[in-house]
């Protein structure tokens, strides 16, 4: 389930801190991300993930210092919240989130790489 | 562990046994409830007692016919064991996040979205710094340059481009 708005924010303030950042997203950013992932997976858990990740992934002047790191730690997450492990080395999630800003990638691109590397948790890969 | 807690625990070691055979089962349930337990503070104290338990059974003679439970209860217990010491680390980084940001730590803990953050490791956050500075120093914040060096093989942190990741 994305998380609620509020919830977003101050977790990724709490993690960000955490990292040392100094140069935060703003809340409107944060929210606008939220919002468009909401609508990108358009109420199927299975899609939220691949939906925050492209959210986050094609912000990279807004999100700061945040564009690195916080995609490949939301989807992950998410992922298990749904019930998922994602099956994808964090380094090709990297290749994943500048692919989507160079190359322009659609969503429906992003979200047919992650179906493909979603693994029920608790069952056989 | 401590002494004085093992006859206590004697008693009931064989339906404690059984529950711990539950709880360990591959029954999804029951993982859940297990993983629901490992996150309250307040059960430390059953992560002890079933080490105590676990300690004790093992010296009983009986306990040989009980092996496979108690290695499946060993690795519940390693389990909990390590489910708490993250739930103490994140009690601890919300406490201190919460002075410093003046608010309830309690919000912090209740957070899904700090609790994705506490999760990590030390050694995840100081790679983590590690390469932002190493980006800071190659791009200087500048996202763009950061993308063209991807784009042309030249990023210091992913150097195998052209990945082919998204086709």
């Amino acid at each position: 389930m994305i998380p609620r708005l509020v919830d977003f924010i101050d977790g990724y303030n709490f993690w960000a801190t955490m990292h040392g950042h100094t140069a935060y997203p703003t809340a409107g950013t944060l929210r606008d991300a939220l919002e468009e992932a909401m609508r990108l997976s358009a109420g199927d858990p299975a899609s939220e993930p691949a939906a925050l990740f492209y959210a986050l992934a094609r912000r990279p002047g807004e999100m700061e210092e945040g564009w690195r790191d916080f995609p490949p730690l939301a989807a992950r997450n998410l992922a298990a919240t749904a019930g998922y492990r994602l099956d994808a080395a964090t380094e090709d999630l990297h290749g994943l989130r500048f692919d989507i800003c160079l190359q322009r990638l659609p969503f429906e691109t992003v979200r047919d790489y992650f179906a493909a590397r979603l693994v029920p948790l608790g069952g056989k890969a | 562990m401590t002494a004085d807690l093992a006859p206590r625990l004697l008693a009931p070691s064989l339906a404690m046994l059984d529950a711990l055979a539950r709880l360990v089962d591959s029954d999804p349930a029951a993982l859940a409830t297990a993983r629901t337990v490992a996150e309250c503070d307040r059960d430390d104290a059953i992560a002890q007692d079933v080490g105590v338990l676990l300690v004790t059974v093992s010296g009983d003679p009986r306990a040989a016919e009980q092996h496979d439970l108690l290695e499946r209860a060993r690795a519940w217990h390693a389990a909990l064991v390590e489910q708490l010491a993250k739930r103490r680390r994140f009690v601890r980084l919300a406490h201190e996040h919460a002075a410093k940001i003046g608010t309830s730590p309690d919000k912090i803990l209740d957070n899904p979205v700090c609790a994705w953050a506490a999760a990590l490791s030390d050694e995840d956050i100081e790679r983590s710094r590690r390469d932002a500075e190493t980006r800071r120093a190659a791009f200087g914040g500048d996202w763009q340059a950061e993308l063209d060096a991807y784009r042309d093989g030249k990023h210091p942190l992913h150097p195998g481009r052209p990945s082919g990741v998204a086709g």
